[in-house]
């Protein structure tokens, strides 16, 4: 019998799987080593061919065959991989722990049909679109993306029993949301989500590792690391010390290498703290952007809900006291509650009114009638945050005779100046010749509930219409072909 | 003041008149210019920066004439601060670069991406130094 309702969270650092039981409640289904969240790294076996995923990826094995936080590399269409003569976009090695999850908790909860998978608020289309294919790739069928603080709110919510006006704030590996929403009884609407890349748990982890590679220089004379290999020991060794200094004021820990010998470090929460102010400050801001967003003063806020590892740290929790004035709630375990909102979301997403999480364009020069005056600016015309699905429309005119072609550029970005705005697509309209100048030319965006986006432009004096759904270009966007044949490929790796 | 003009425009011609905006096929090529200047100027930018204190440049070959060292621009200087700011237009002004530059670390362009974390590095540093600081 297949599972009804299942809940990914494929995030950057664990992922995990979720079902919504029959007395309605969410429970985690554990891998088949026994973990509840398995690390998203994936190792590629010289000898044997067969894929690790997880903790046995992640702690053992060449480093240098071993890839993590391959979600941070989700929007790049240029990123490649390359093992044993096979290339690897993102989404291909995303598909290799979705695959793991999908066969070892299929055993446990029987086959699995359609499933949620969660993405940050602050994905653009080609991230969403990786991570739908990455599905596609490990036999999953995709009834719905939806935002990570919305499943970790809906879990909330639930949980808790609670209603009102809520702030999530979650911290994971890689990245930083902050949803604002509001629950009044069955129903949630999302009146906002802002969103910020590399900035999570990894990072700091970085930060430490610049301090103890300092510390080891000073005592010793000599670099900490010199390979990958050494490097990823401290890296973990960091972790767990930033892990500790969220219960305890200081770690010592000893650090060394086989050449140059050991020295002992000493890191206090204050000098951790003092190290990552400036990642804790932008988080901060972050949260008063989306105040300000949504047109709200903290005292606007009646829950602060703490989602992510990394809002673990103590920091974190003081700065969200001192700017709304009372202490943020987590609902229990910090790292499960994005994929236990999942399986809820799958049977109650209807429920889930969201919004865009961008705003979409095209490149236009303005004219100010009063004035005369030109600008070249980025024309919204889905401004973000628009309850979805939507569809919005903006009327042109051209302003040459007798053009050809008419072309729209498709932005992704909420700012008016072009510099700061993605071009994610182009239309091209070809129209008869003999035009006159002043033609009107309408662009219609519609968005869906997965948030994607279709354009369509008319030309209103030739009848004539085109209409695409974003593609991107680049080594690592794959074709829908490309896709089908991965799946076939990857059904047939041993992963384990 | 410009997006009022718009919106009354778009009261007074109620059948659709569009506001008078022109053709994006005219935009994508005025695009590519504002593109290829703004390459030309952080080209210059960078050979100014590198430019030693007699006023020599790099030579064509890329090696350095003289061993001058790159001069950078502050975080005051990147985030465009002005005398006589209060901390509320800091603030302010530091809000609208805060938006700008975090979407901008999400694009799809790795200059782009470089450019804008640097950004938000300078913000928090001035925030730090400027208004945090103040209301200590």
């Amino acid at each position: 019998m297949a599972a009804k309702y299942v809940g990914i969270d494929l995030g950057t650092t664990t992922s995990g799987l979720a079902i919504l039981r029959d007395d309605g409640h969410p429970e985690i289904v554990p891998n088949g080593d026994g973990e509840r969240l398995t690390p998203s790294v994936v190792y590629f076996d010289r000898h044997e061919g067969v894929k690790l995923v997880g903790s046995s990826a992640r702690d053992g094995g060449d480093p240098d065959r071993t890839v993590h936080c391959i979600k941070k590399r989700m929007d790049d269409p240029n990123y490649i991989l390359e093992f044993d003569g096979r290339r690897w976009t993102p989404p291909e090695v995303s598909a290799l722990i979705l695959a793991k999850l999908e066969r070892e908790c299929s055993r446990i909860i029987g086959d699995i049909d359609e499933v949620v998978i969660t993405v940050p608020a602050l994905f653009n289309e080609l991230a969403r679109k990786s991570t739908v294919a990455a599905a596609k790739m490990a036999g999953l069928k995709v009834r719905r993306l939806v935002n990570e603080p919305t499943a970790a709110a809906l879990y909330y919510a639930h949980r808790f029993g609670i209603m009102g006006r809520i702030l999530v704030y979650d911290l994971g590996g890689g990245t930083l949301d902050i949803t604002i929403l509001e629950v009044f009884g069955e129903e949630i609407r999302i009146l906002l989500s802002e969103g910020a890349r590399h900035l999570g748990g990894s990072d700091f982890d970085e930060i430490i590792l610049e301090i103890y590679a300092r510390q080891f220089r000073k005592e010793r004379g000599a670099e900490l690391f010199t390979d990958e290999r050494q490097r990823r020991r401290v890296l973990k060794a960091g972790e767990d010390a930033k892990k500790m200094l969220s219960k305890l004021k200081q770690v010592t820990d000893t650090i060394g290498n086989d050449k140059d010998g050991i020295a002992q470090v000493n890191l206090t929460r204050e000098i951790f703290e003092d190290a990552v102010s400036r990642l804790m400050l932008r988080t901060e801001m972050l949260v008063e952007q989306a105040l300000a967003g949504a047109g709200l003063k903290p005292t606007d806020v009646d829950h602060v809900v703490l989602v992510g590892g990394s809002t673990r740290i103590p920091r974190v929790r003081e700065m969200l006291e001192r700017v709304f004035g009372f202490a943020p709630r987590s609902c229990g375990n910090v790292d499960e509650c994005v994929a236990l909102g999942a399986a809820l979301f799958a049977h109650y997403g209807a429920q889930v009114k969201e919004v865009c999480n961008h705003g979409y364009g095209t490149l236009a020069i303005i004219e100010n009638i009063e004035t005369g005056e030109e600008t070249f600016q980025n024309s919204i015309v889905i401004p973000k945050n628009t309850p979805i699905p939507c569809a919005e429309s903006q009327t042109y005119i051209t302003s040459e005779e007798d053009e050809r072609f008419i072309e729209v550029e498709i932005t992704q970005g909420e700012d008016t100046d072009p510099r700061y705005v993605d071009v994610i697509g182009k239309i091209t309209l070809e129209v008869p010749p003999g035009r006159p100048a002043g033609c009107e030319v309408t662009v219609t965006y519609s968005y869906d509930e997965n948030q994607r986006v279709r354009a369509l432009v008319h030309d209103k004096e030739s009848g004539r219409s085109q209409d695409i759904a974003i593609n991107y270009k680049g080594e690592g966007v794959l074709s829908d072909k490309q896709v089908e044949e991965t799946a076939a490929f990857i059904s047939t790796l041993r992963i384990e | 003041m410009f997006r009022k003009v718009l919106a009354e425009i778009g009261k007074v011609f109620s059948t659709g008149k569009p506001i008078s905006t022109k053709s994006t096929s005219s935009a994508s090529a005025r695009y590519e210019e504002m593109q290829a200047k703004e390459k030309r100027e952080a080209a210059e930018s960078k050979r100014a920066e590198s430019t030693d204190a007699k006023g020599n440049t790099p030579s064509a070959s890329g090696k350095r004439k003289s061993q001058a060292p790159v001069v950078t621009k502050s975080a005051e200087e990147l985030c465009g601060l002005e005398d006589g700011m209060t901390v509320d237009d800091l603030r302010e002004h530091l809000k609208l670069l805060y938006r700008r530059h975090n979407r901008a670390a999400s694009s799809l362009d790795e200059d782009k991406r470089i450019e804008s974390n640097a950004m938000l590095d300078a913000i928090v540093e001035v925030r730090q130094r400027y208004i945090d600081k103040a209301i200590d």
